[in-house]
């Protein structure tokens, strides 16, 4: 057998037990009941809010709240852009509770598969067959993929509804208050001009961060022998980095809390470019190197 | 074995064999107070003619270990009731209860499946074996909130704070963006409500949490746990025990109404609740893995 076609193999096998077990389709599931709940409430409250008559009628229907809406629709105020989950400004709860647990959601579904094999004696096994290399890269690459997807579907899900429930116009800048992004976060122009492709932009980097985080606990696994360990200090180092912004917001008006960057809508403080990157590069270099070099010397006996 | 050497055992093995846990408690609780002095700081800056020269000088301000505990571990109001003003996630609330939450989940099940089910066979009952492990489970959620609350006082009275629980009415705002209205709470009120409901709540979703951990996985649970807790920064309802655990929500400050003793009631239903499960549950479980 060609060393590419055992490459692929490894890869296929270890794509197949990420994807196909239980706790992928949990987390997937958490992530869509949140994202219903989100979607739920922001609708509800676009109707209603959408004309006076509804609101101060208290025993009006869905249908009379629905008329209200077609008399006074306020069309700049909500739209897809600023109501799916990943733009939403109200900061309703359920999309909150989704962007506070998302480290914990990518790592759910394959992050307890490296520490539960190095325990099992799974790696005496696979190593010898096709080496220490191939086999965490394609676990990896698994991770990676299995970690982004689970938060990838949920998020388009939201998307999907927005679109059937409100207008994909652009967001009106004179209505700055209902989600307009200001010019001093990234991508600004483009989400004012284009926010179809700034949606899109935002669920790649979503995306990509979500795989990074899942692989962190690859990479804890390394340093913590225990089961749970590697699955949480990712969750807690990302959710202790949020907790550092509240002394970084004495000395920039920035926002350094990836989780908040994670969210396309409107952020408390500016998102930024460079900060971003900064964080790819600090998520490169607690995965990348330690897996490659903790995985090159990695004794299996 | 008696129960008091299961719990030696416990305490040895699951405590003080991981004191990076208490390092990192004692950093964590360190960094809340400095976090403390800068917010007081600014929030004062104007005081202090703009001089960072004022920072040293915090000491001569009107400020309490209250104070530092309500700002630094107080949570928010739910956005329900502030929708005047931009909603922020109380993210070092939420971060100061799920580590206490991190620290007591992996070591019960762990036991279960490892070297632990030598020591659960030599027991001979498992609801010895349980009721130690509920023990030990306490015993860690106190001596984490115990550590930390002490430490935020310590450090506290080192810049100069007084160290009773009078609220400064210019922080107070500053947090909730309400004027404050003192409630006539004496200092038993604002010690209760600020230092002893936490760590009661933190008991009983912890022992929840361990209990959950006997029919799902850990990560689950502690999901669950997450998700539980996260609720009770939107939700103000009472079954949401969390809500006991955010001073600024305690009737001894005078904006909601979660009153100390029905939260201590619900705190106590809650663990009796989750120890009881756990020991029945526990007694009808097969101890040995299905492999073998």
């Amino acid at each position: 057998m060609s060393r590419g076609s055992l490459t692929r193999r490894v890869f296929r096998v270890e794509l197949g037990k990420a994807f196909r077990n239980p706790f992928f389709l949990l987390s997937v599931l958490i992530g869509t009941v949140l994202v219903a709940v989100n979607a739920t409430n922001l609708i509800r409250i676009y109707y209603q809010e959408g004309g006076t008559y509804a609101r101060n009628v208290s025993i009006a229907t869905f249908a009379d709240q629905l008329d209200g809406y077609l008399k006074y629709p306020v069309l700049p105020a909500a739209t897809v852009y600023n109501q799916w989950i990943g733009g939403d400004y109200s900061g309703e709860a359920a999309g909150s509770i989704f962007f506070t647990i998302l480290p914990l959601l990518v790592i759910l579904p394959y992050g307890h598969s490296v520490s539960e094999e190095m325990r099992s004696g799974y790696l005496k096994t696979i190593i010898p067959r096709c080496g220490r290399r191939r086999y965490f890269l394609a676990k990896a690459g698994a991770m990676f993929l299995s970690g982004g997807t689970a938060v990838l579907l949920p998020m388009i899900l939201s998307l999907l509804i927005c679109f059937m429930a409100f207008p994909a116009v652009k967001v009106d800048m004179i209505y700055d208050m209902y989600g307009a992004l200001h010019h001093s976060n990234m991508a600004s122009v483009l989400f004012n001009q284009h926010p179809l492709l700034y949606t899109l932009m935002y669920l790649g980097i979503d995306f990509v961060f979500s795989g990074l985080f899942a692989c962190m606990a690859f990479s804890a696994s390394f340093f913590w022998k225990q089961r749970v360990a590697p699955m949480i200090v990712p969750y807690l180092f990302l959710l202790g980095m949020e907790s550092f912004r509240s002394v970084t917001m004495f000395f920039t008006s920035s926002e350094i809390s990836i989780l908040i960057m994670l969210k396309a809508g409107v952020t408390p403080l500016s998102t930024k470019a460079d900060i971003l990157l900064l964080w790819l590069a600090l998520c490169l270099l607690l995965t990348a190197p330690i897996i490659y070099w903790k995985g090159r010397k990695y004794e299996i006996f | 074995m008696r129960f008091f050497n299961i719990l030696r055992y416990d305490l040895r093995m699951g405590f003080l064999r991981r004191p990076l846990r208490w390092i990192a408690t004692a950093a964590l609780f360190s960094l809340l107070a400095g976090n403390f002095c800068l917010i007081a700081f600014s929030a004062y800056y104007q005081e202090f003619d703009y001089n960072p020269a004022g920072l040293l000088q915090l000491g001569t301000l009107p400020i309490s270990i209250g104070d530092e505990i309500l700002i630094e571990l107080g949570s928010v109001l739910p956005p329900s009731i502030q929708e005047d003003q931009a909603f922020s996630f109380p993210t070092i609330w939420l971060f100061t209860h799920l580590l206490v939450c991190f620290f007591t989940l992996g070591y019960m099940n762990e036991d279960l499946t490892r070297g632990g089910v030598q020591v659960l066979i030599r027991t001979r009952r498992k609801s010895t074996w349980w009721l130690a492990k509920c023990a030990w489970n306490i015993l860690v959620v106190t001596l984490y909130y115990g550590l930390g609350e002490a430490l935020l006082w310590i450090l506290g009275r080192a810049v100069g704070f007084s160290g009773d629980f009078t609220l400064n009415p210019f922080l107070f705002q500053t947090l909730t963006n309400r004027a404050y209205v003192p409630t006539g709470a004496g200092e038993w009120d604002f010690f209760v409500a600020f230092l002893v409901m936490p760590c009661l709540t933190g008991i009983a979703i912890n022992l929840m949490q361990m209990t959950l951990t006997l029919f799902v996985k850990p990560m689950v649970a502690f999901i669950a746990v997450a998700i539980y807790l996260s609720a009770a920064v939107f939700y103000p309802h009472p079954l949401l025990l969390a809500n006991y655990a955010m001073p600024v929500r305690s009737a001894a400050a005078g904006i909601y109404a979660f009153w100390p003793s029905t939260g201590i009631l619900l705190c106590a239903a809650f663990s009796l609740a989750s120890v009881a499960v756990g020991a029945v549950y526990l007694r009808k479980m097969d101890i040995l893995p299905a492999s073998s």
